[in-house]
């Protein structure tokens, strides 16, 4: 395998992922597709696959757009692409090489172009008792509904904000399993805000009835909405049992042994940076991105990104900048001309202009307001791993700590198996509300190899180790800078 | 906690904590044990608090518990294999020999 050095290797095999393999293949690009799931069509059409065996009830809950992700999987199955399912990619440790893992070990790919179609996953907002087992992601539940047909057994609270919160409880609804309620974190202030980009987002008009639709059909099953909610907290003492929040300065609370959580999605762009790439602070999104250009290139030789790893933008959007990056992957590699490569991105960018009309208004919309991004309750777990509260770090941010990193060694914060995923967010906010700074300039956690988790005994099987051993690898120099 | 919509063909026996629990084949392990009201996979190996899958798609970590004797398996990104043994997994300091 590590003399097989093929033309593109992409890491995901969502929508990006899997129509940039579908481009490049169409034209004569050798191309190797790495994913960590079983199955292809990414968190967006997990398992869409298999949804034709489903119910008929269970195929209208999921709907048309979740469903017609099985065409893209057909389309990619049979691209020529070959493509690795179960495979962590866990570093770039020099230009061209990819480190992989699956069940038979370790390995290196060679390759002469990488794309990172990595995909996005829940920010994550910490708030007092959000580690309780039964206070999981919205997105989680979506997830189990997706690959097993599963639903909530008991009543549940949706919190939160964002189309997925609105997506995910009209499927439950239509299940016959509604929300006990949807606890809106959306504010006056904020329609207010979104309210100058929906010149924009008018022109993308049924996205945007399609989120309003959602929502009369909640309020015509009697789910009831609460808008402004503040101060959300669980409590509990084996598993979440009851909640408790503010609205205009009044408290409320519910039982519930289950509460979904989502605040919008974040780019995945670890393997990104590790890959060397530049990254730079979205202050709309509230999120960092890989710096790209039209076609994804990055700022790292022979590396772009595609899809919601590059910045969110959602499923269709993903497809098309993974087409564009496929084209240009190709141009680089001289099966096509700059003319060509050009001929081909004008359908593909028009549509593109029109995916990305209303993501100004719904950034602006959902993204979390200041009060959850940065957890007001100083005893609020912000690293899940190592059990690190906000008072910590808002002490050692006093104290003098200035970044992410620091803050790592003065805390543990960080340190745990997520390597920051949960938490990094929550930190960069927090520094920055201390330092009177800006998260951009706070600037996220030092990220390194292993970008996902290797044991031992899997590194002791990687083939050709030795000639990894004194370059540019933090794997075995213990990644220091 | 979660309940299946529809029933599928259970092929194979896990044994979790001790007990025999017809699963699928192939099967998302979390999202079996959830379905069996397995709470909490794991107490923290800090905080001993309880723990249990809060992402569902291999970010968290939350969800680690032990299979097969193996420590710190991420349930959400394991397969269901016939005769699986899944435990509880305790903090750290209570589970070295």
């Amino acid at each position: 395998m590590i003399d097989d050095v093929v033309d593109l290797a992409i890491v995901g095999a969502g929508p990006a992922g899997m129509a940039a393999a579908v481009t490049a293949c169409e034209l004569g690009l050798s191309v190797a597709v790495f994913d960590e799931q079983a199955a292809p069509g990414g968190q967006i059409y997990r398992n869409a696959e298999n949804a034709s065996n489903a119910s008929r009830s269970l195929r209208q809950a999921l709907g048309p757009d979740y469903l017609s992700g099985a065409d893209q999987i057909r389309a990619f199955r049979a691209c020529g692409a070959r493509y690795h399912p179960r495979t962590r990619v866990w570093d770039v440790p020099e230009e061209g090489a990819l480190a992989i893992v699956d069940d038979n070990g370790a390995r290196l790919v060679r390759t002469k172009r990488i794309l990172v179609a990595s995909g996005a996953m829940e920010r994550p907002v910490p708030l007092p008792g959000w580690t309780l087992p039964g206070v999981m992601g919205v997105g989680a539940a979506q997830t189990l509904l997706k690959i097993e047909g599963l639903v909530p057994d008991e009543p549940y609270i949706i919190a939160g904000g964002g189309p997925l919160t609105l997506l995910t409880a009209v499927q439950l609804t239509r299940l016959a399993r509604p929300p006990k309620a949807l606890l809106l974190t959306e504010r006056v202030n904020d329609y207010l805000h979104a309210v100058g980009y929906l010149p924009d987002a008018l022109r993308s008009f049924p996205l945007l009835t399609k989120g309003l639709k959602w929502l009369r059909e909640l309020k015509r099953c009697g789910v009831p909405v609460v808008r402004g909610i503040e101060d959300l907290r669980a409590e509990g003492e084996a598993r979440v049992e009851r909640i408790h929040w503010r609205r205009g300065g009044q408290p409320a609370s519910m039982d519930t042994g289950l509460l979904l959580l989502h605040h919008g999605v974040t780019p995945a762009f670890e393997l990104a940076a590790v890959a060397g790439c530049e990254t730079v602070w979205d202050a709309e999104q509230a999120a960092w991105l890989p710096k790209a250009d039209r076609w994804g290139a990055t700022t790292s030789g022979g590396v772009a990104v595609a899809g919601d790893a590059g910045g969110i933008a959602g499923a269709a959007a993903a497809a098309l900048t993974g087409s564009l990056s496929g084209l240009d992957a190709a141009c680089a590699l001289g099966r096509i001309d700059r003319t060509e490569r050009d001929r081909r991105a004008i359908p593909l960018e028009s549509r593109l202009v029109r995916e990305r009309r209303i993501r100004p208004f719904l950034d602006a919309l959902y993204r979390p307001p200041l009060d959850w991004r940065r957890p007001p309750d100083d005893d609020t777990i912000v690293c899940r791993c190592e059990s690190v509260i906000a008072g910590e770090i808002r002490a050692a941010a006093r104290l003098g700590c200035t970044g992410p990193n620091q803050i790592k060694s003065f805390t543990r914060c960080g340190m745990g198996p997520c390597q920051g995923r949960m938490c990094a967010f929550a930190v960069a906010e927090l520094i920055a509300e201390q330092t009177h700074a800006d998260p951009g300039q706070v600037g996220h956690h030092r990220i390194r190899p292993p970008v996902k988790p290797v044991t031992v005994a899997e590194l002791a099987s990687l083939a050709g180790i030795e000639r990894l051993a004194g370059r540019r690898s933090g794997l075995l120099k213990g990644g220091g800078t | 906690m979660f309940k299946r919509l529809e029933t599928v063909s259970q092929d194979v026996v896990i044994i979790v904590n001790g007990a025999p629990v017809p699963a699928r084949k192939g099967a998302n392990l979390a999202a079996t044990l959830l379905e069996n009201g397995v709470m909490p996979f794991r107490f923290h190996d800090i905080s001993a608090q309880p723990r249990a899958p809060y992402c569902m798609i291999g970010k968290c970590f939350d969800c680690l518990i032990l299979v097969d004797g193996r420590s710190n398996t991420q349930g959400c990104m394991t397969a269901v294999r016939d005769g699986m043994r899944v435990d509880t997994q305790r903090p750290c300091k209570d589970r070295e020999a």
